[in-house]
């Protein structure tokens, strides 16, 4: 592996609903930070291969969206809406992302994104933070489970069990 | 049910509500009754996603490194 000297963390925690992901990579934080926010060179590496990422218009500023598509290799497009709610210039900026039709018509509730940019040593690392309304609906669930069930889901499936006969 | 659990009947009902919602039960209709089923496979699949996410990144963060290979060797 070529990169196994930079960091690659992934956490869930399901208490505050969320997703931490931070990476390093070998490059400067200006040259990272356009990476992230320039749709030339997002589309050349947002999508995980072999899907493929094209955005239709991206307007980077507080208020401004990305239009774009990741398509797959038989050539289905599922397009996403970003609105850019915060920017600070090389070090953070925030969106609200969602699942869209082709014209671009939301399907909410989507998505909170921040990402976090700092530079050491020529190491540029990336801290990325997703809120995501179908995991907190799932953690929900889960903390429904804790306060209200206090067996665990095979008691539950026994208890059912035993209450259908 | 809801002696068993102490809890109200309605607390119950809304708890397997959200699961039967979630996919995590199954219900079935016999009559009068509702049967209802615990769907192990649905919580696998919440693991799955979870790691098809994770996946998902860690490929998209292999092709920047490459792209940021081939940005600072053009320069």
């Amino acid at each position: 592996m070529m990169n196994n000297d930079l960091l690659f963390d992934f956490n869930v925690d399901k208490a505050a609903k969320t997703v931490y992901i931070t990476r390093e990579f070998n490059a400067a934080q200006s040259l990272v930070w356009d990476a992230f926010t320039k749709p030339e060179l997002l589309d050349q590496w947002g999508a995980p291969a072999p899907m493929r990422a094209k955005t239709r218009y991206m307007d980077f500023k507080v208020g401004g969206r990305r239009f774009y598509a990741m398509i797959s290799p038989d050539g289905q497009e599922r397009w996403s809406v970003q609105e850019f709610t915060s920017i600070t210039p090389k070090t953070n900026f925030k969106m609200y992302n969602a699942f869209s039709d082709k014209d671009g018509n939301r399907e909410l509730p989507g998505s909170e994104w921040d990402y976090n940019f700092s530079e050491q040593n020529g190491i540029t690392r990336v801290d990325i933070t997703t809120f995501n309304e179908s995991l907190e609906r799932l953690e929900k669930l889960s903390e429904g489970f804790k306060i209200g069930f206090t067996m665990t889901l095979k008691n539950l499936e026994e208890l059912l069990a035993s209450l259908s006969q | 049910m809801a002696e068993k659990f102490d809890m109200t009947r309605q607390a119950v009902s809304k708890h397997i509500k959200v699961l039967h919602e979630c996919e995590l039960i199954k219900s079935e209709q016999s009559g009068r009754e509702i049967y209802y089923h615990f769907n192990a496979k649905k919580m696998q699949e919440f693991d799955q996603w979870l790691a098809q996410f994770r996946q998902n990144w860690e490929t998209q963060f292999n092709q920047l490194d490459q792209l940021l290979i081939t940005i600072k060797e053009q320069k």
